[in-house]
């Protein structure tokens, strides 16, 4: 599913050259639930963004359904990043602005056209799954934390991803909300999403299929 | 175009000021639009009247002028022009009163002759009075739309031969004016002629006037003009001046001399500046509307980096992103733009110039609204996701 062959990150400023990666390989298979876990600086977010297509490395390739990412033009990340790719962060990212029903219709206004009438039936069927059919007309800053994240995972799986990337997704939340967010996150991935989480939680990571451990930007 | 919408209706406040200063920003410059292009209608108005090599040349008389120096240089003006007339350069004479535009304003040139009301079947309207000899329309180079000027002597029937303007010609509901007679005191003039205009100022349409061969006024002051060959301007003025000395060496009466060409730009200067005073409030108004709304909208495009990026993750392209800042932009411009439209159907009557000039505005607030968002849209288009979304 995701293949990561030799990646090497650098971050680069005037004063200071940072390593975020070195030499990074790694493997997804269809259907795991991967956890990557490490000290705070390790580089568990920088590899997580480079998956997400969201950063590219300084060296290596990044091969995702076989099909090498390095080249490929802005319209085509677009494309990957709405229809294969689905993002759920630590912070959550709702858009002020846009009411439950709106954030989570978000990424099909950027994807293939579907008419508007199922559209709606998506979004609705979606935070059923996340259990916030009564949430539509709220906006973010009318919700829990929890709430939030759920919109978030709702607003990931609209467009029917075959990768969720979630970028500590229980960081923010008590232990009880982490829990049931990541319930929310077994399930998706029994009805077969592949899953990337990174995590501070050991006991939240051994409920996953692998941990992979990073250290100063190396597999341990 | 409905989600951009969404967004700026959900966060009202935000917009709140731009769309007030846009608002105001396209009412204003929809006034100075019009206004600019009513004075430019005006000065395209037919009856510009060509001034180019002539003279306006004349004397002046002081207070302390004899009854006698008065009659001597009366004569004497007629022999410097006949003397004039000779010189190889001098095309054409032309003598006549309140005929020469640019010497006073219109409002002068309506008073200079004490006119009466024109009466025509049952209409009733006010014509200026202008004086000419047969020369006035070839100096002037007078268009005339139907008929001719008119020759230096009574017509057959014993009527004098007049020509009229076409504002004169319209108030008179005359579809065709040759031959049409005027009533005047107890006598009648004939319509030989009628010209496409003579107008006054540069920047004022022709007005209703009636051109009366001056050999019928007997005792009336003059203004003669005097066309020349191009380039003899020099030449020409110091012979005037030589004949002047020569022939009306009073104290009390000086040489008028004015150089048309020079009046007429003088005139055309001062409406376009005037124009340009009105329009200067207006340009700075606009230049701070504009430091301002682009000053705001990056101050919110900045704010809002993370919510790009987002867009970005969820699969937006950069055009995409570059798209919806503009697009927001462009569509609180639009707003903005309706109560000026309702305000102008108000205010103006439907005709060209009305709806060029708001076709205009609206035109330049859309560039403006365009403009303004171009380079917050292009710095979003550029933002780093990773970065931008990146947990502090
Ligand atoms: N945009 C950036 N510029 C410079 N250094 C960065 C940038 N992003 C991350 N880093 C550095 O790279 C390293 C890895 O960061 P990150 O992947 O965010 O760690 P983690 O998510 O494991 O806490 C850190 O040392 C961080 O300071
Ligand atoms: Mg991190």
């Amino acid at each position: 599913m995701i293949k990561i062959e030799n990646i090497t990150k650098i971050f680069r400023t005037k004063e200071v050259e940072t390593t975020a990666l070195d030499r990074i390989n790694l493997q997804v298979a269809q259907g795991e639930f991967v956890s990557i876990m490490g000290p705070s600086g390790c580089g568990k977010s920088t590899l997580l963004n480079i998956m997400g297509l969201l950063d590219q490395p300084t060296e290596g390739a990044l091969l995702i359904n076989d099909t090498a990412v390095s080249g490929m033009k802005d319209k085509q990340l677009a494309h990957f990043r709405n229809q294969t790719l689905g993002f759920i962060f630590q912070s959550f990212h709702l858009i002020p602005a846009l009411n439950v029903f709106d954030n989570v219709e978000l990424p099909m206004l950027y994807g293939k056209n579907i008419s508007t009438k199922e559209q709606r039936q998506r979004v609705l069927e979606v935070l059923e799954k996340v259990e916030l059919s009564h949430r539509l007309k709220h906006f973010p800053t009318q919700l829990s934390g929890g709430q939030c994240q759920r919109v978030a995972i709702a607003r990931a799986l609209v467009s029917k991803p075959e990768v969720i990337l979630a970028d500590e997704p229980t960081g923010n939340l008590d232990s009880k909300m982490g829990i049931e967010i990541l319930e929310l996150l077994l399930t998706l991935n029994k009805e077969g999403t592949t899953i990337v989480m990174v995590t501070h939680d050991e006991r939240i990571a051994q409920q996953t299929h692998r941990i992979v451990r990073l250290l100063d930007g190396k597999i341990q | 175009m409905k989600h951009i919408l969404k967004i700026i209706w959900n966060q009202k406040r935000n917009y709140y000021w731009i769309f007030m200063e846009q608002v105001l920003v396209t009412i204003i410059l929809m006034l100075s639009a019009v206004s600019v292009l009513e004075s430019y209608k005006k000065y395209k108005t037919p009856g510009m009247l060509n001034v180019e090599n002539t003279f306006v040349v004349g004397y002046l008389s002081g207070n302390s002028a004899t009854q006698e120096e008065m009659g001597n240089s009366l004569k004497s003006m007629n022999i410097l022009l006949e003397n004039m007339k000779k010189l190889p350069y001098v095309k054409t004479i032309t003598r006549g009163f309140n005929l020469a535009p640019y010497q006073r304003d219109n409002e002068l040139y309506a008073s200079q002759v004490p006119s009466d009301s024109i009466r025509i079947d049952d209409k009733r309207f006010m014509a200026i009075y202008k004086f000419s000899d047969e020369f006035g329309a070839s100096v002037l180079n007078v268009e005339m739309e139907e008929g001719t000027w008119f020759e230096n002597r009574a017509l057959p029937d014993g009527s004098l031969p007049v020509v009229i303007t076409r504002q004169f010609a319209s108030k008179a509901g005359w579809t065709t004016s040759v031959g049409k007679k005027i009533p005047f005191g107890s006598r009648f003039f004939t319509v030989t002629g009628v010209a496409a205009g003579l107008k006054q100022v540069p920047f004022e349409p022709s007005p209703i006037a009636i051109v009366i061969p001056s050999f019928a006024m007997g005792g009336m002051p003059f203004e003669n003009m005097v066309k020349i060959e191009t380039g003899m301007e020099r030449e020409f003025i110091e012979a005037f001046s030589k004949e002047f000395q020569r022939l009306i060496p009073y104290e009390s009466m000086e040489p008028f001399l004015n150089y048309m060409p020079s009046l007429k730009s003088m005139w055309t200067s001062q409406s376009v500046l005037s124009v340009i005073l009105q329009g200067i409030p207006t340009l700075f108004l606009f230049i701070f509307a504009f430091i301002g709304t682009f000053g705001l909208y990056w101050m919110m495009s900045q704010k809002r980096m993370k919510e790009y990026a987002l867009r970005i993750a969820l699969g937006s392209t950069k055009s995409k992103l570059i798209g919806i800042v503009i697009g927001e932009s462009l569509l609180i411009t639009c707003m903005a733009i309706l109560p000026a439209l309702a305000l102008s159907l108000f205010i103006y009557e439907y005709n060209a110039v009305h709806v060029i000039a708001v076709s205009i505005t609206i035109f330049v607030m859309l560039l403006f609204a365009i403009v303004s968002a171009w380079y917050p849209a292009w710095k979003v288009s550029r933002v780093n996701p990773a970065e931008a979304l990146q947990y502090e």
